[in-house]
């Protein structure tokens, strides 16, 4: 038996969705910006676990490769997400609960995904800003420090009140 | 109700496959993808359009210059246009009906640089026939020849076919202008022509040439400038005196004509000038 998505994917696809749309209208003012999708794949696979991470990497992914601009190739964000995913629900059952680990999680998503990006930039032809990519790194690992805690605990709380 | 481990392990499995063949055919043939991308487009393009906070000052600011400048351009070629008509107007005084027509293309002798013919933006839907003279305001710039609904050409006076009789100077010797270098001579320059006197005739540097005119003013009405002598070519056994014409008209930058549909009768006792024939 199948059972639908619940209330719960919902709510992160609807997160997800918002980061997307963040991600190509209003950071690109800042010279360095967080990777706001990295932070939703991290907070959801550091709650839920590799498989659904690497699930939620995987619609990630989609979204930032569909959504205008878009990404190229098609669908090689959503492996990459995908791939990091899985990796933080792995590696957070052989980790003890800390309060230094959703930084440390989103500073290594974040810099998983520059170093694939810039892999493919180099692969292309072009040349890598790392200072930028650096910053980007940097200030995704702040903004996560700050973000995905809130967003675990609102998560584990909903789900404790029944409301998703 | 959330998805069993199985039904997630299933689903993640068949959207990286998924996915992966995405990806491979992206690679393969992008164009194959185009709809799956325009479909996004179409669902994600308003909500960023909501999201994006537009300035819309550079926007509306350019918007406003460019307009201006065309106003401008438009401007200066209109006051262009309405000199060169009032300057048509007063070197066609002798004319009774005239169109104006606009030059809209030009064909010339590749290896001779020689402007041969044009093309003027009005036809036989306009009246036009052949051998009809055409001027600028200041002076002859050749006859229609061959004419299609709605657009003419006219063949110039610097083409080597035409030939125009002329009257020189102020006494009024004849001749003819045409665009071949008589035997002997040193090829002109682009854009000169020669004038050939009538056995006997004189011509001098500076001596004006006006068409000599036919019946009906076809093809060439009377006395309507052809251009200015320049110089005088040496005696080397031409049958008749020979010079070189520099056209009053600038013919390479042709822009209004005008095309002479009937002239006044040399006899102004019979029509009252300026009646319509």
């Amino acid at each position: 038996m199948i059972d639908l998505p619940g209330r719960l994917a919902a709510l992160r696809a609807l997160w997800l969705l918002v980061a997307a749309l963040l991600a190509v209208t209003v950071l690109p003012r800042f010279v360095v910006a967080p990777d706001l999708v990295v932070l939703v794949v991290v907070a959801v696979a550091l709650r839920a676990g590799a498989t659904v991470g690497a699930l939620t990497g995987l619609a990630a992914g989609w979204l930032v490769d569909l959504v205008p601009p878009g990404g190229v190739p098609l669908g090689a964000s959503a492996l990459m997400y995908a791939a990091i995913g899985a990796a933080i629900g792995l590696a957070q059952s052989s980790f003890r609960v800390s309060a230094l680990l959703p930084a440390f999680s989103a500073a290594a998503a974040a810099a998983a995904v520059q170093v694939l990006r810039a892999g493919l930039t180099i692969y292309q032809g072009r040349a890598v800003d790392w200072l930028v990519a650096a910053g980007t790194v940097l200030c995704t690992a702040l903004i996560g420090a700050l973000l995905v805690p809130p967003l675990m605990h609102w998560e584990r709380r909903l789900v404790q009140r029944g409301l998703v | 109700m959330t998805l069993q481990t199985r039904t997630r392990r299933r689903l993640l499995a068949g959207g990286v496959v998924i996915t992966l063949a995405v990806v491979g055919v992206g690679q393969a043939r992008p164009a194959t993808l185009a709809p799956v991308r325009d479909a996004a487009g179409s669902v994600f393009g308003p909500m960023e359009d909501v999201l994006t906070t537009r300035d819309d000052t550079i926007e509306t600011l350019t918007r406003q210059r460019d307009d201006a400048r065309r106003q401008l351009a438009q401007r200066s070629r209109d006051t262009r246009q309405q000199s060169d008509l009032e300057g048509l107007q007063g070197a066609l005084s002798r004319v009774t009906r005239y169109l104006p027509a606009q030059v809209v293309g030009i064909s010339s002798d590749a290896t001779t640089q020689t402007l041969r013919r044009v093309t003027i933006d009005l036809g036989s839907a306009d009246g036009i026939e052949s051998n009809q003279a055409v001027q600028a305001s200041a002076g002859l710039v050749g006859r229609t020849v061959a004419v299609s609904r709605h657009t003419s050409t006219v063949q110039l006076i610097t083409d080597p076919d035409a030939v125009v009789g002329a009257r020189v100077g102020a006494s009024g010797s004849l001749g003819t202008v045409g665009n071949v270098t008589p035997p002997g001579l040193s090829a002109r320059e682009p854009g000169l022509m020669t004038l050939t006197m009538v056995a006997g005739g004189n011509v001098r540097k500076g001596d004006q040439v006006h068409t000599l005119g036919s019946a009906g003013g076809r093809p060439y009405p009377a006395n309507i400038l052809i251009g200015e002598v320049v110089s005088v070519d040496p005696d080397r056994g031409q049958s008749g005196m020979t010079a070189v014409v520099r056209p009053a008209v600038a013919l390479d930058r042709l822009d209004l004509v005008a095309v002479v549909m009937s002239v006044e009768r040399a006899t102004p006792d019979r029509i009252l000038p300026g009646a319509a024939p």
